[in-house]
């Protein structure tokens, strides 16, 4: 196993090397210059000198020629310095590290809605195939996953913030106060994790339905074994191997739809962080997060690969 | 875990989570916490008024520092009024200013009182670091000086009618103790010290910037212990949010629906307010050839129906057909405007030589009530021959396209409040072309005028100055005039009033709260 995991880090290299790359070249394609969106704000009524003007180009490195600039980052990538937020005005590893807990605490809570939702109903619409209430479950599950997260997150606010006064609107909850941080988690966390749950349910239910059709189900039930022995042992275990592959990709979207939801929730986070600094043109932070987020994803499919082995002990890592 | 023990655990979860309280804590202080949002919400985080760049950060300066004079508070600056300073002297050459200084006014946190030596040093340092952000305005200012520890003088290079209005009680005015500077260094951006109603306590990771009364503020104690600003970047969750109780305060614009939903609730109190030097207009690029004829920029106002503009934007802003309006010091309305009547427009295009129209690219940034706007003028100049095409972009690729004035026609709001001095100077001056002020025609008719202006001290003779001024600009049209920005401060329990705030400005300790 130890060889599978030098051998899927040296693959990670690649790939995030790639993902530098492609990230470096987008952001310098996107219109509009760095140092105007720095000095816009301002300089009509506090005109920037055009001495001031070359001296933000130079500290931001944008005076040399790109791939110049890019090696200098690759350089400092490497050695663990990701630059500094000029939006930000701190080291973009700083504002990282501390929006992530947001975004990460984001991401976890929609994925247990969306398990806890996705795979019990999954499951029950498997066990009934073609009953009513698994037409029921799958036509659920069709909506969410069609609606918008940012559709489902307004209308969460109108009826069960607003309307109901159950939740509140905004906000991440006060530091340290986990009741108060769930308090302040739960819409924005079902608003992300809804639509999951109905794509984990789709996947679940084919997979039970795969499993309840092979031999040793059959036999299980055969020898009499209580149907939900039958369930927990034999089905749900090997169907689990197509779930799990679905919760860890879900993990990873719920990364990138925290965009959307933490902008419309007013919560702090690393996808609230990238809309700003693309609006914002902030290279050094753009940079550093999307490298962070595919940092996560992988780490997060090698993590769901390296499950597999616990789930199914007979999957060996060549 | 069996089915029925997973639905058990999710059930009570749900009804801890429905039943938490979420705030609250006993305090001792019986006045109430306020929670507002935070205008044009961004996570700027600079608190030192010198270094200033975000507008957001803009909003929470009158809370926690002074000015030797202040504008008196209210939507749109028309008096001054002492602040730090309980009175001024201007020389009879309007070359220097001596301020007097209140006594016994005390820098929070211990500083210690606001002296004379503080006021020398706010501006001094502003003076004299290229990298501060009005460098470049107080190049006027040749010398601040302490005359004793209650008395400041600060001396012009040329006159400046406008310095008290554009300088001393606006950006560059703030005062910060020396003190606090000096030993806290850059932390001061993030730790800052002022004199004001509110003390800073943190910038919480969470994005929210936290104030707290100070009780020894010379003009009394605020009626709130503490505000706590929140950054919801969109109306409609903003609306929500004050609906929901989770903040007290909001600033709307752009959207009406947003305001039509507020003011359809009897728990919110709405104030509409228009910022009359905050004018919202079409500007031409110098690059554009047919709009350097000034009866091509004619036509295209009178293609102009502001009644469905206004129709678009119900309970925002104020339609007007002039640069300044007559309400405001050096406005007037006595000029020559340019009522809707696409048949003269089309009369003019035909004159100047198209007419068969032109193609023009109409530039504006994405955002409201721009896109809305900008639609209802590609109708309108379209039925007068012209060929439109909107280019839409994004908050930066518009700046850089508008720097580089690489663009024909576009749309922009202006702020430029308290003196006519500033507004004028920006959008027509010869020194205000792109990229460091908003002169994109490249217009040189009038700049004596704005010198003039601003060396006059008498207000009578200024104000006839801008009248003339504005005859003229309104006859050349650099610019079309559409109409001046509106906000919509909303109010909900206990918040009862406050006092609008100018230019995004909050002024906290004018909260009135229900007991």
């Amino acid at each position: 196993m130890l060889a599978y995991i030098v051998r899927r880090l040296s693959a990670a290299v690649v790939q995030v090397a790639v993902v530098l790359v492609i990230t470096f070249v987008l952001v310098r394609l996107t219109p509009g210059d760095p140092v105007s969106a720095y000095l816009s704000r301002v300089q009509s009524e506090a005109t920037a000198s055009p001495a001031y003007i070359a001296q933000i180009r130079h500290e931001l490195a944008l005076d040399r020629p790109v791939p110049v600039q890019f090696w200098q980052y690759i350089v400092r990538v490497v050695r663990g310095n990701l630059g500094v937020s000029y939006t930000q005005s701190e080291p973009v590893l700083t504002v990282i590290r501390d929006q992530i807990p947001y975004t990460m605490e984001l991401a976890l809570a929609s994925l247990f809605i969306a398990v806890l939702i996705g795979i019990p109903l999954g499951v029950y619409a498997g066990m009934h195939a073609g009953g009513r209430l698994d037409y029921l479950a799958t036509a659920a599950a069709t909506v969410g996953y069609s609606l918008p997260r940012f559709f489902v997150g307004m209308i969460l606010i109108v009826v069960l913030a607003v309307g109901l006064r159950l939740f509140p609107v905004v906000g991440v909850g006060a530091a340290g106060d986990v009741p108060d941080i769930l308090y302040h988690l739960a819409l924005p966390a079902f608003a992300l994790g809804t639509a999951e749950a109905a794509y984990i349910a789709r996947m679940t239910r084919s997979a039970v339905l795969e499993v309840l059709g092979e031999d040793y189900v059959r036999t299980a039930r055969a020898k009499g074994i209580a149907e939900r022995a039958v369930l927990v042992r034999h089905t749900l275990r090997n169907a689990m191997i197509p779930i799990a592959t679905v919760v860890g990709l879900t993990l990873g979207r719920a990364l990138g739809g925290s965009a959307v939801i933490e902008t419309l929730f007013g919560r702090v986070g690393i996808g609230s962080l990238i809309v700003l600094s693309i609006t914002e043109r902030d290279y050094a932070l753009v940079q550093g997060a999307v490298l962070v987020f595919a940092l996560g994803v992988f780490l997060i499919n090698l993590a769901v690969d390296l499950g597999y082995a616990w789930l199914n002990p007979r999957i060996r890592f060549t | 875990m069996p089915l029925r023990q997973w639905g058990i655990l999710t059930l009570a979860l749900s009804l801890i989570l429905a039943a938490w309280p979420g705030t609250g804590r006993a305090q001792q202080d019986p006045r109430p916490a306020v929670r507002a949002r935070l205008q044009f919400a961004r996570a700027g985080g600079i608190y030192d008024p010198a270094r200033w760049r975000y507008t957001s950060d803009w909003f929470v300066y009158p809370d926690l520092f002074n000015w030797l004079v202040r504008w008196k508070p209210g939507p749109s600056p028309n008096q001054l009024e002492p602040d730090l300073a309980e009175r001024w002297d201007v020389a009879q050459d309007g070359l220097s200013y001596t301020f007097h200084l209140r006594k016994g006014v005390q820098w929070n946190n211990g500083y210690g009182e606001v002296t004379a030596d503080d006021v020398v040093f706010s501006f001094r340092r502003q003076m004299t670091d290229p990298k501060m952000t009005f460098y470049e305005v107080l190049k006027n200012v040749t010398g601040v000086e302490a005359l004793d520890r209650y008395t400041a003088r600060i001396t012009l290079k040329d006159r400046d009618a406008s310095f008290l209005w554009t300088v001393a009680s606006y950006r560059p005015g703030f005062i910060v103790p020396q003190k606090a500077v000096l030993q806290l260094g850059d932390a001061f951006v993030k730790t800052p010290v002022g004199s004001g109603p509110f003390q800073f306590v943190q910038l919480t990771p969470e994005g929210e910037v936290v104030i707290r009364a100070n009780d020894g503020y010379f003009r009394g104690r605020p009626s709130v212990r503490q505000i706590t600003f929140v950054n919801i970047d969109d109306e409609n969750t903003a609306a929500a949010a004050l609906q929901r109780g989770d903040v007290q305060v909001i600033w709307t614009r752009g959207n009406p629906d947003v305001v039509k939903l507020l003011r359809g609730d009897p728990k919110i109190r709405t104030v509409r307010v228009v910022e009359y030097d905050n004018l919202f207009q079409v500007e031409f690029s110098s690059t554009f050839k047919p709009v350097q004829d000034a009866r091509v920029r004619q036509a295209m106002a009178y293609a102009i129906d502001r009644r469905v503009i206004a129709a678009a934007l119900p309970g925002l802003d104020e339609m007007g057909n002039v640069m300044r309006p007559a309400q405001l010091f050096g406005g007037s309305n006595d000029v020559p405007t340019y009522p809707y009547n696409p048949a003269k427009g089309r009369a003019l295009l035909q004159e100047a030589g198209y007419a068969n129209g032109f193609p023009v690219t109409f530039m504006i940034q994405r955002r409201e009530p721009d896109t809305t706007v900008a639609q209802i003028l590609v109708a309108q100049w379209q039925a007068i021959g012209l060929q439109v095409r909107l280019d839409v972009l994004d908050a930066t690729a518009a700046f850089d396209v508008r720097d580089k004035e690489n663009f024909d026609v576009t749309i922009d709001a202006t702020a430029r409040p308290g003196d006519p001095n500033l507004f004028f100077w920006d959008l027509f001056d010869t020194a205000s072309y792109p990229p460091y002020g908003s002169n994109y025609l490249h217009y040189n008719q009038v700049d004596s005028l704005i010198d003039a202006g601003r060396i006059t001290l008498q207000d009578a003779q200024r104000a006839q100055i801008y009248h003339v001024l504005q005859q003229k600009i309104m006859t050349d049209l650099p610019i079309i005039p559409l109409f001046y920005r509106a906000y919509v401060l909303a109010m909900t329990d206990p918040v009862v009033s406050m006092t609008p705030g100018a230019f995004s400005m909050f002024w906290g300790d004018s909260i009135t709260v229900r007991r």
